[in-house]
């Protein structure tokens, strides 16, 4: 097995992430929805 | 902390979210959509992954159960009593009613000084007035009241610096009452640029508008044949000059190219163009021109499918070109846009109220109107916040969820296209390219 990336997202981390962000979708990207591709940040 | 001792309390399940594609005839590669890891596994290792239980794990030797031990830790298997699903909708539904959070994009015009063909928009003459710019603080007002903690405001337009003044203001009151009440507010602002003047951006900072987007489709020539103003003139000079008022500023820049299949082969150059401007926090990412309304210029029509991206993704991450493309997945992602929220709309200088920014300025889409809050269009605003992911079968099943949650809702809802953004081909050239260098 070779781990390439370990995980960004647990069950904790996703739960307080919105209290944490500071943008709307509770993503971590300066601008976001419709100023972002779907699959970028 | 996940148990990842040698007993296991509870039986165990391979993730629904696991994305694996073969690699070659001996190994595999899993990608977990929600947990964002990625391993690399031979045949005998992706069979544990395969015949995972809690009867399974007991009867493996202490190799194996390392090996399901790192799968768990990284999210490839949870316990069976989890389900992810459930989860999902739980913090999906969670934040898209929630009446903490406001977040408002304000357009002060319509008007803009360009003329870019692509454009969107129909733009209309008029600017915000006094009376409209002081309901709308009213408004942020009394939404905090109601129970508003964070604030997040985009400026937009139209061009919104033909209006700096407007910008100023309001956003001066907004920081005021943010102050006054102890809410957390966050501005950015979208420009093309051509404004920006070492004034502006003093008063950016003075208002704590620290996240801008300025749209520079390519190189000069590119540039200057989609992105003009009115008397036709080019843009590309002046723009790339005003970003030197950024230097030395706590501002980011979020440089933003509109790619289609005319001009995309100048991604990589204009990354490095912007990449060697010294002093400004800056980055590039492409987006897609949407073919949202009828245009009659040919200079528009050169739009990319799915196929044309994904080898604009290859492409611009292959290492040929040494672009180094500054793409992830969002992360955290609880919905696909924000047009989704209870509590978030897009604003127009009458004051009119909408969901979704492609839709500013079309009077159907008026969910209501800063002085007239009791009549509302209830038809605008369902569209949007009613549809639900987790009532779609399609969405149910597909291991993409957690990345997506359904797309963009104009587009299904309006436009009545495909929404689906990832692609099992789409992901594994992500993948491959990221993160598995010179597997291209």
């Amino acid at each position: 097995m070779k781990i390439i990336q370990t995980a960004k997202t647990t069950k904790e981390s996703y739960a307080q992430a919105m209290e944490q962000s500071s943008s709307c979708c509770g993503s971590d990207c300066s601008l976001k929805c419709k100023k972002c591709p779907p699959m970028t940040d | 902390m996940e148990n990842t001792g040698n007993a296991e309390e509870k039986d165990l399940k391979a993730s629904i979210f696991n994305f694996v594609y073969k690699k070659d005839e001996v190994s595999s590669v899993l990608y977990n959509t929600f947990t964002k890891a990625i391993i690399e596994v031979d045949n005998d290792e992706f069979a544990l992954l395969n015949n995972i239980s809690k009867s399974f794990f007991d009867q493996c030797n202490e190799n194996d159960k390392k090996i399901i031990s790192a799968f768990k830790e990284n999210g490839f298997i949870v316990d069976e009593d989890f389900d992810e699903i459930e989860f999902l909708r739980y913090f999906h539904y969670k934040t898209k009613f929630s009446n903490e959070q406001l977040s408002l994009t304000i357009a002060p015009t319509l008007e803009c000084n360009f003329a870019c063909p692509y454009c969107y928009e129909s733009e209309r003459k008029g600017k915000m007035s006094k009376d409209v710019q002081d309901k709308i603080i009213e408004y942020i007002s009394k939404k905090i009241d109601e129970g508003v903690k964070k604030l997040d405001i985009t400026w937009y337009g139209g061009e919104p610096l033909i209006c700096a003044n407007t910008v100023d203001y309001m956003s001066a009151k907004i920081n005021n009452i943010a102050e006054q009440k102890n809410v957390i507010v966050s501005f950015s602002l979208v420009t093309n640029g051509y404004l920006v003047t070492d004034e502006i951006v003093a008063m950016f900072e003075k208002n704590n508008i620290l996240s801008l987007q300025i749209t520079i489709d390519g190189l000069a020539d590119m540039h200057n044949k989609r992105r003009y103003l009115k008397s036709g003139a080019g843009t590309f000079d002046k723009i790339l000059a005003n970003l030197n008022c950024f230097k030395d500023t706590k501002i980011n820049v979020n440089i933003r190219m509109n790619v289609d299949r005319e001009n995309y082969i100048d991604f990589p150059a204009l990354k490095k163009t912007i990449d060697a401007t010294q002093g400004v926090k800056m980055g590039v990412y492409p987006s897609i021109v949407e073919n949202i309304k009828e245009r009659d210029a040919e200079s528009v029509k050169h739009y990319m499918n799915q196929s044309d991206y994904e080898q604009f993704i290859m492409s611009n991450y292959s290492n040929d070109n040494n672009c180094n493309v500054d793409i992830d997945i969002i992360n955290n992602r609880r919905f696909f846009c924000s047009a989704e929220l209870e509590n978030s709309y897009v604003i127009d200088e009458k004051g009119n109220f909408y969901k979704c920014w492609d839709e500013i300025g079309i009077d159907a889409n008026i969910c209501f109107n800063v002085a007239q809050m009791e009549n509302i269009n209830y038809a605008a605003i369902v569209k949007y916040v009613a549809d639900d992911p987790f009532a779609d079968v399609k969405c149910l099943n597909c291991k993409f969820l957690p990345l997506c949650f359904g797309g963009c809702k104009f587009q299904k809802n309006i436009l009545k296209k495909s929404v689906c953004n990832f692609s099992d081909e789409t992901m594994k050239l992500f993948i491959e390219s990221k993160y598995i260098k010179n597997a291209i």
